[in-house]
């Protein structure tokens, strides 16, 4: 790999730009909702509830929102996003129109029913090697899908997550956009169901109230360490064990963070009083009425234990099963039924696995990138003839874009893989842009 | 092994066996059958004419003699009645319809209503059997059950009968695969391959199938990995020489590397997992510990039919040890029963224990006496699928891999890039032709493929030959005529 590392600024401030251009979200939904008296409004369906529908109209400071009465609205016309189903789905068209109350099955996404809560999937990891906290499970992707969550005006997201833990860099980041992004007033019903969430993963989850369990699952073993099993200790293991204390704190599953710690090392015990109204009191010792972790041992929920002291709101196997234990009367699964898969998979979703797909396939050529692209730009740097070079230069900067957008599409990456923050990977780009500028002259 | 003074004698056990030989329509001395145990005990009934009741199925008679299949403490046996020993004989199945209250005359057949089956478009229950042999997670692997399964479907099986046998002898430890390894063999890690394996059943067919089928294991082997993969099941059957475990060990795990704290954590998030399975069938988790952690006391005891739980050692002669602290020297397994599979460091189970526990809902050494447990045996039709067709070419094909991947090497290295541009390009293209090959093969079978060995014999891994590949159209690009 080239080293020559100079300063462009302009060329670095053109990266940044298309960085942005790439990283931004889709322009927002053209929705029209045609009144019964022939009006029609169009602009952004931003909330309906119990008979009325509200839609924003404009941008900016001209924007203003319309309340409108479902009985008056004869169609809404919505923008759909554009899904591509693995198989056997029919082709939709971009817009389409759906009556009101229509009911809603999981092969028709976006349709809504008036007063219906309409419910997301995101994955948070998956198995084949795709469930690495930092790396697979980013906040970076989380924020990214925001805006095509809002879009599919999804009230509630449900975090399926499977995942054996990773980066514990990650954590803080993860946790604040859930509370941040999910949870603020204008985000969403934020939701954990747990298939395995180990480690760094339980980590993440601890900040949402509202977990569930599938019947495997299985939640903690939270212990830090690095390399050979050596363990975080001393100053160390205090910040990681106080950083969580906070993040239990968001989640409200106890009063201290005991349970957390009790994941984290097997110096915590731990044991609770559960009252006759199922109230449980959470004790950093042996002397409860239960013993959940002794001391020397260090806390992994199951399903069972998990619901059996209110850790879990329940345990759901399907989606009827979740419904039940979410207390769901009315609800849409946002997204569309795809072969492979048990939940529809929305467009936000759908980004989500594109993510993960992305960073796994990049994970697994990064050597290719590297190798390609240095041997290039060394079969450039010499060859006399201009013509020839320019084909090593090709080659050399078709690596560089594989680079840059393996970057582009997973931030850490820059620093798992080359050891760099973005800002130095960002010049560490300018300067090889450079280089094969220079080797064309 | 501890032989601590609260184990079943073998004086209680001969006692045990002599009653159930004497009485044999009785139901398990250590657990009542359950109500629908029951019910399918109750289909034929002879009356001898000392008055001896026995029931169980009709499957023969002749003028003389009548032969009966029975199911005494879970296991099923045929035995032959004299007709001049009978006083009655009451079916449940046939088209004749005759009250056993009419009072049959002394070896008539009284016929009473058959009982309703599954019924789906020929009023039959479409049987699919799929055997899973050879080694757990490269012989019994997702795709072929996959496709297996898909089979199954295709042809409308309302059960599926996973027939579990998995390879468990020296083979696995580089041996000749002739001498059957003993039960303290240990392979908890095979848990994360089972969890590769088991969404095909547990994921898959929940959306896939419009009819649910019936899931049923029938466990002979079942050791390492295969320990848990029945465990997703709420019906399992032991054959009589069945066992389940080889996941013992998990106390020792990463012995003398780093710190205890994070040996623990290891622990504890590979016995969530654990546990998770056992919750999937509905199972108590307490015996996954016992079949896992070699430091976990378990014993328990028969009350009211079922078995209650004590986390510590027997403390009466009613309770029965099943695990002791093995890695207490005193308690610790001797070399001599441990080689024998009567060591109880770690709880292997056997068909009795299991059918105590209630992880075993009956012991049966046939196929017939499979289906007669599941009340099915009298209307059934077993599909003609391809189950043993796919999993033996799966088998064949992960028999054949590395030398397959071998011989692709063999060929490449035998392709020469020389002589004129025309023909470096060609042998180029030769090369990358073999290279795509290698890797097809690789990711035919890289699910199957133990981490630690992929490639087999030092080859370079899938990501290398890509990279081959991308140097050579480099190399391509660099040559000049």
């Amino acid at each position: 790999m080239s080293g020559k590392m100079k300063q462009f600024p302009g060329l670095m401030a053109g990266v940044a730009m298309t960085l942005a251009a790439v990283l931004a979200p889709a322009a927002l939904a053209d929705d029209k909702v045609v009144m019964n008296d022939g009006r029609v409004f169009e602009g952004l369906i931003v909330r309906e509830f119990e008979g009325w529908v509200w839609i924003k109209i404009g941008s900016g400071s001209l924007a203003r929102t319309e309340l409108l009465a479902t009985a008056d609205i004869e169609l809404i016309l919505r923008d759909e996003p554009n899904l591509q189903p693995e198989a056997e789905a029919e082709p939709r068209q971009q817009s389409e129109t759906v009556a009101i109350a229509s009911s809603k099955t999981p092969t028709e996404p976006a349709a809504r029913t008036g007063s219906a809560e309409r419910v997301a999937i995101i994955t948070l990891g998956e198995s084949g090697g795709k469930d690495m906290v930092g790396l697979y499970m980013t906040a970076h992707i989380l924020e990214e899908i925001i805006p095509a969550l809002k879009k599919e005006n999804v009230d509630t997201v449900v975090f399926l997550i499977n995942s054996g833990g990773g980066a514990l860099l990650e954590i803080q980041r993860l946790s604040d956009v859930i509370q941040d992004k999910y949870k603020a007033p204008d985000g969403f019903r934020t939701v954990a169901w747990i298939e395995s969430a180990i480690s760094a993963a339980a980590m993440t989850a601890h900040c949402i109230e509202e977990i569930y369990f599938m019947p495997e699952g299985n939640y903690g073993a939270c212990t830090g360490y690095r390399g050979p099993l050596i363990a975080m200790k001393d100053r160390e293991l205090e910040e990681v064990v106080y950083m969580m204390e906070k993040v239990s704190a968001r989640g409200g599953h106890d009063t201290e963070g005991q349970i957390m710690r009790a994941m984290q090392h097997f110096r915590y015990p731990l044991s609770c009083d559960i009252n006759e109204n199922g109230d449980v009191t959470w004790y950093q010792n042996e002397e409860g009425q239960h013993l959940v972790n002794p001391e020397g041992r260090i806390l992994t929920f199951d399903s069972r234990t998990a619901a059996k002291y209110g850790f879990s709101g329940g345990t759901a196997k399907t989606l009827e099963e979740l419904e039940k234990v979410m207390g769901l009367t009315e609800v849409e699964w946002v997204g569309r039924d795809t072969k492979g898969f048990f939940y529809p998979i929305s467009r936000a979703e759908e980004i989500n696995m594109r993510f993960r797909d992305k960073t796994y396939e990049d994970e697994q050529r990064t050597r290719e990138y590297f190798t390609i692209y240095q041997a290039a730009i060394q079969l450039a740097e010499g060859e006399q003839d201009k013509k020839r070079r320019g084909k090593f230069v090709g080659k050399a900067r078709s690596q560089l874009n594989a680079i840059v957008s393996m970057v582009r599409n997973n931030p850490n990456l820059a620093l798992f893989v080359m050891n760099m923050t973005e800002d130095q990977f960002e010049q560490w780009v300018d300067d090889q842009r450079q280089l094969l500028r220079d080797l064309m002259r | 092994m501890k032989n601590t003074t609260w184990l079943r004698t073998p004086a209680l056990v001969i006692s045990a066996a002599v009653m159930v030989v004497a009485a044999p329509a009785a139901a398990s001395p250590a657990r009542p059958a359950s109500p629908r145990t029951l019910a399918a005990l109750a289909e034929d009934v002879i009356v001898l004419k000392d008055g001896t009741r026995i029931t169980g199925t009709i499957i023969e008679e002749t003028d003389e003699l009548v032969t009966m299949r029975i199911k005494v403490a879970g296991i099923a046996a045929v035995t032959t009645y004299a007709r001049d020993q009978i006083a009655s004989i009451t079916r449940t199945s046939g088209p004749e319809e005759v009250s056993a209250s009419k009072g049959p005359a002394i070896g008539s057949i009284a016929r009473v209503a058959p009982k309703p089956t599954p019924a789906p478009d020929d009023g039959k229950v479409r049987v699919y059997v799929i055997p899973l042999e050879g080694v757990f997670g490269r012989d019994i692997s997702q795709t072929p059950m996959r496709q297996a399964i898909a089979d199954a479907r295709k042809k409308g099986a309302d059960y599926l009968i996973f027939k579990l046998n998995n390879d468990w002898s020296d083979g696995l430890l580089g041996g000749l695969g002739e001498t059957e390894l003993p039960d303290d063999m240990e392979a908890f890690d095979q848990l994360f391959r089972t969890e590769e394996i088991e969404p095909v059943i547990t994921k898959e067919i929940p959306k896939e199938w419009e009819k649910q089928p019936r899931i049923v294991f029938w466990v002979r082997n079942a050791m390492g990995g295969g320990a848990f993969l029945p465990l997703i099941s709420d019906t399992i059957y032991f054959h009589s020489e069945g066992r389940m475990g080889g996941i013992g060990g998990i106390a020792q795990l990463f012995e003398g590397i780093g710190d205890e704290v994070v040996r623990e954590k290891q622990r504890s998030l590979r016995m969530g997992h654990a546990h998770g399975m056992a919750i999937q069938g509905g199972y108590d988790t307490r015996v996954v510990d016992a079949m896992a952690r070699m430091d976990y006391v378990l014993s328990y005891a028969m009350v009211g039919g079922e078995p209650v739980f004590f986390e510590r050692l027997p403390e009466g002669n009613h309770e029965t040890l099943l695990s002791d602290n093995g890695m207490l020297k005193e308690y610790a397994d001797a070399m001599e029963d441990r080689v024998r599979g009567r060591g109880n460091d770690v709880l292997t189970l056997k068909p009795g224990v299991a059918r105590d526990l209630g992880i075993s809902k009956g012991t049966v050494d046939t196929l017939d006496d499979l289906l007669f447990e599941l009340e099915i045996h009298r209307n059934y039709v077993l599909i003609d699928g391809r189950a043993e067709d796919i999993m033996k070419q799966w088998r064949d094909g992960m028999h054949d891999y590395p030398r397959n991947l071998r011989r692709l090497w063999i060929e490449f290295e035998q392709i020469a890039v020389r002589g004129d541009f025309n023909e470096r390009k060609k042998g180029r293209g030769a090369k990358m032709g073999k290279l795509r090959q290698i890797k097809r093969l690789c990711q035919k079978f890289i699910e199957a493929i133990d981490p630690r060995q992929v490639p087999p014999e030092g080859y370079p891994p899938i990501s290398q030959v890509n990279l081959m590949i991308e140097v050579f159209k480099l190399q391509q690009l660099a040559d000049q005529k």
